[in-house]
């Protein structure tokens, strides 16, 4: 393959010059070691300490010991390989249809295809019990269908029964179904911004040399995605096992580690802080093995090539295209049930937390009063984290890429580590570690940003990571040598070139950011209330029209600037998003 | 070469762009909120309280004290008191309001006791309670059953804390975790002060859990039932009785042997920021003026001997209260009956 080279990639480190990457690399350590390392250390700890206060395994023993503990481990291994796996057979199809062959509507379904990623707090698994749950709406319809072909079972599907034919959605079955269809954007956005990064010469070399279409795709074009491929499924994977939300809700008596995590700590009566924290560990250890392999696996193949060429759209047979056509649309039509179930149910007429069919703009009317501020923070702290998020992501990420070796890999699991805590966890180490000297953050803004920055750092990394691979160091040492210094480099050839990977990477973390709550709720202050907080709040006060209101316009809120962005980047320059 | 340079203009404009939209959201914005109140007095209090009983409590509280501003934060009670906890090097907050009284009674050492000007007026029965206690009462709340009147007939309707053993029940009856929820917890223990804290006693508790479907909390039980999800749950009055309100296909039942019938609680964090601001509130909360809009317009029963039950709401008084039950005798077992309960759970699921 021209251009893929096995030589090591220090690419901006002028002979005898002190190479300036160096200490953005002590820098980044620095921050995340206070940020991420210390809060965790002091909460974590609990976890090794004995009642007389000594060092002792004693937790971990009582963990794998007990099976109500050690099913929880077992349940969260299998939800999350399932759920990977799903969303890696979704995703990697979906953007090879949507960025290579002309699928009509591209700018509308690229933004369509964002949206499921902002699942408003509680209302998208809500959404799934409304449908599918033992009176939902799709499951009395196959209750009638089914009776109507077995009257002898009407009996018992009158006392409660279950239609043989889906079950029930609660457990296992509706964690994985409502979290794929949650998270498999993750894959699309990486492996599409990888795929328009992909230099077209190598696919067309091979073409020459005479291989078939889908041998050129099969022996070219997926190893080169591989760094995408993989960094998306390991955001599914982390966010997956990391996941509260949706297995609280149809989780029903399934235990999960977030779930168990989450009720051994935050508890009306105290909780057991200690044997919450072995969890974490477990869990922690656990995403540490999968992202070790996933390093391993990327380290042994450099998939670097000169993409400075950009693809253009291929010319498909009709019925190819119709057939991918049919299959983006249909994906993306399932994923968005949830939010459309949201929107309708905003709109009917509401009596406390009773909602019945009908018309009406009442909900909105309520809430529009009292939104302004709330709108304005979630505006404003998913500009300010997204931007953070950014710039920390592609100086981080290009250190993973470009200065390969202990130190980085060290960097980039401390970066990991936020996402293998529930979020309420992770705010009651930011209150424990910042409430007081050293540094006091509680009670202002400041302290909300950083649990965003921490959390959603890996989104940004992982997307400019997946593109920075695509990207030949040569380039940048021709510029190099051209007399161009390191930074004027990195300014005006790197970070060009990794564009679509940082417009990706920034709208993975900027949807997570704004839809955030599990961390917030313990962290917000004064008038610093968020949307998600708003729907929070509704929905704990049964104020279920109010909370499809308030995520309605959430929806609203992120959908309409990235269809703005993309029919403004226009069709065929779609290579951005 | 060319694209790249295309690349990076299309991104200036975005980045253009963007800032754009932002200034136009701090204008929006500040167009929205008058100059900042300076030296204004304020006060942070942490409620689990329904939305709407904040916004009707922040308006009075508005009226009556208008120099000082309260800033509300909401959440569930798990939430809150988590939040103090964690906050205790550093306390935010000033007062808790509405929450479950189980917190507070196991945590005191995050609260600091105070008795408000109202506690004349307090009927006997909870100051009583809550003597010794960090705590002041609030609202009357009893525990009760529903069920969905669509899927269980007035007939069948279960009557007492024995009728839900019925196997008919199975996999139809919710129930929060009562190692999650304080209200379950409560209503675990009251479940032992009805059939005794002993061999028997637990073995009628294991057969109900047996039927039961475990509920991580309290909240998802009323709405599970008036969704039809679950036939019938056990849960506490005025949750069940917005769902009522709200026309749902709900019935409330009062178990015939008897139930716990609590307050629950609004308490002084302790080293809090505005402490003089906090007591103020905590003597507004327990008032006559807010226990009887709250009564009268959202239908909570009051703390008070001089405020009368709400409409649509049986007499206190006519609710059977369990006799074994008692909250401090609930509060110093709760290790042992939730160590117990873990153990039934467990044994029936393997």
């Amino acid at each position: 393959m021209a251009g893929v080279g096995a030589r090591a990639p220090t690419v901006g480190r002028p002979r005898g010059l002190a190479d300036p990457w160096q200490g953005a690399l002590a820098f980044s350590y620095l921050l995340l070691l206070f940020l991420i390392a210390y809060p965790l250390a002091r909460l974590l700890l609990s976890s090794v300490r004995a009642e007389d206060g000594g060092l002792s395994l004693a937790h971990f023993g009582k963990f794998f010991a007990m099976r109500y503990y050690r099913a929880a481990f077992e349940h969260s291994a299998y939800v999350g390989a399932m759920v990977t796996l799903l969303c890696t057979a979704i995703g990697v199809p979906l953007a090879a249809a949507v960025a290579r062959w002309r699928v009509p509507g591209k700018a509308l379904l690229r933004a369509l295809i964002v949206l499921p990623l902002v699942s408003p707090p509680f209302i998208g698994a809500y959404s799934w019990i409304l449908l599918l749950g033992r009176s939902g709406w799709i499951t009395h319809l196959l209750e009638r269908i089914y009776v109507a072909l077995h009257p002898s079972a009407a009996a018992a599907i009158a006392a409660g029964g279950h239609v043989p034919w889906i079950g029930t959605i609660y457990g296992p079955k509706g964690i994985i179904l409502a979290l794929t269809l949650n998270l498999y954007p993750f894959v699309f956005l990486m492996v599409s911004a990888s795929l328009s990064s992909i230099d077209p010469a190598l696919e067309e070399a091979a073409g020459n040399l005479g291989a078939r279409p889908w041998r050129v795709f099969r022996t070219v074009t997926v190893p080169l995605l591989m760094p995408a491929i993989l960094g998306g499924a390991l955001l599914v994977f982390l966010h997956t096992v990391a996941d509260f939300g949706s297995a609280m809700i149809i989780g029903e008596d399934y235990l999960v580690l977030p779930t168990l995590i989450y009720t051994l700590f935050v508890n009306e009566m105290g909780g057991e802080p200690a044997m919450a924290a072995t969890a974490s560990v477990v869990l922690l250890a656990g995403t540490t093995i999968v992202l070790l392999i996933e390093r391993w696996y990327i380290a042994r193949r450099p998939y670097v090539m000169s993409a400075v060429r950009r693809r253009a759209e291929r010319p498909v047979p009709g019925g190819l295209r119709a057939l991918a056509t049919a299959f983006a649309y249909g994906v993306v039509a399932v994923s968005l049930i949830p939010a459309a179930v949201v929107v309708i149910t905003s709109f009917f007429p509401s009596s406390g937390p009773i909602l019945r069919p009908g018309f009406t703009t009442q909900n909105y009317a309520v809430v529009f009063e009292s939104l302004r501020r709330p709108m304005f923070n979630s505006a404003f702290l998913s500009f300010i984290s997204t931007l953070l998020c950014v710039v920390l992501g592609v100086v981080i990420a290009y250190l993973l890429v470009r200065r390969p070796g202990k130190l980085t890999a060290g960097l980039d699991g401390l970066l990991m580590l936020p996402f293998a805590i529930p979020g309420t966890v992770l705010a009651v180490a930011l209150i424990a570690a910042f409430g007081g000297p050293p540094l006091l953050l509680t009670g202002t803004v400041a302290i909300l940003v950083v649990s965003y920055v921490i959390r959603r750092l890996p989104y940004a990394v992982r997307g400019v990571v997946a593109v920075l691979h695509h990207i030949e160091p040569a380039v940048e040492e021709a510029s190099v040598s051209l007399g161009a210094s390191p930074w004027r480099t990195f300014r005006r050839v790197t970070l060009p070139l990794m564009a679509p990977g940082i417009v990706s990477g920034a709208v993975m973390t900027w949807v997570q950011v704004i839809s955030e709550i599990s961390s917030t709720i313990l962290l917000y202050y004064g008038q610093w209330s968020t949307m998600s907080v708003e729907i929070y709040r509704k929905v704990i006060s049964d104020n279920f029209g109010g909370a499809a209101a308030v995520s309605s316009v959430l929806l609203a809120a992120v959908f309409v600037p990235l269809l703005i962005f993309n029919a403004w980047q226009g069709e065929k320059a779609a290579d951005l998003l | 070469m060319s694209s790249a340079f295309r690349t990076v203009h299309r991104f200036r404009e975005f980045l253009l762009g963007v800032g754009v939209i932002l200034a136009l959201l701090v204008g929006w914005f500040s167009a929205g909120c008058g100059p900042g109140r300076q030296g204004s007095r304020e006060l942070a209090v942490y409620s689990a309280e329904k939305e709407e009983i904040i916004l009707a409590v922040s308006e009075m509280w508005a009226k009556a004290e208008p120099s000082i501003r309260m800033n509300n934060i909401a959440a569930g009670t798990q939430e809150i008191v988590q939040r103090v906890l964690s906050e205790k090097r550093h306390p935010l907050g000033d007062v808790v309001w509405g929450i479950g009284a189980e917190g507070p009674s196991a945590l005191p050492q995050l609260f600091e006791p105070y008795e408000t000007q109202e506690r004349k007026a307090v009927d006997a029965r909870w100051s009583q309670m809550v003597k010794g206690e960090p705590w002041q009462p609030n609202n009357i709340v009893p525990m009760c059953l529903i069920y969905n009147t669509k899927l269980v007939e007035a007939k069948d309707a279960p009557r007492s804390w024995r009728d839900l053993a019925d196997a008919r029940w199975k996999g139809r009856l919710a129930y929060a975790a009562p190692d999650k929820s304080g209200s379950a917890y409560t209503q675990l223990a009251t479940m032992v002060a009805v059939f005794g804290d002993n061999g028997a006693g637990w073995k009628m508790i294991g057969r109900i859990m047996a039927n039961a479907k475990i509920l991580p909390s309290s909240g998802k039980v009323p709405k599970g039932v008036a969704d039809g999800e679950y036939a019938l749950g056990v849960t506490y009055e005025n949750v069940a009785n917005l769902y009522v309100l709200g026309k749902a296909p709900v019935k409330i039942v009062y178990p015939v042997e008897g139930t716990a019938i609590l307050p629950d609680a609004n308490a002084l964090i302790r080293g809090c920021p505005h402490p003089k601001e906090a007591r103020r509130f905590l003597d507004f909360v327990q008032g006559k003026a807010v226990q009887e809009m709250l009564a009268r317009k959202l239908s909570l029963r009051s703390c008070r001997t001089d405020v009368s039950d709400p409409p649509g709401l049986p007499p206190v008084d006519s609710i059977k209260a369990a006799p074994a039950f008692n909250f401090r005798w609930s509060v110093q077992h709760r290790k042992e009956f939730i160590e117990k309960w873990q153990e039934l759970v467990l044994g029936l699921q393997q």
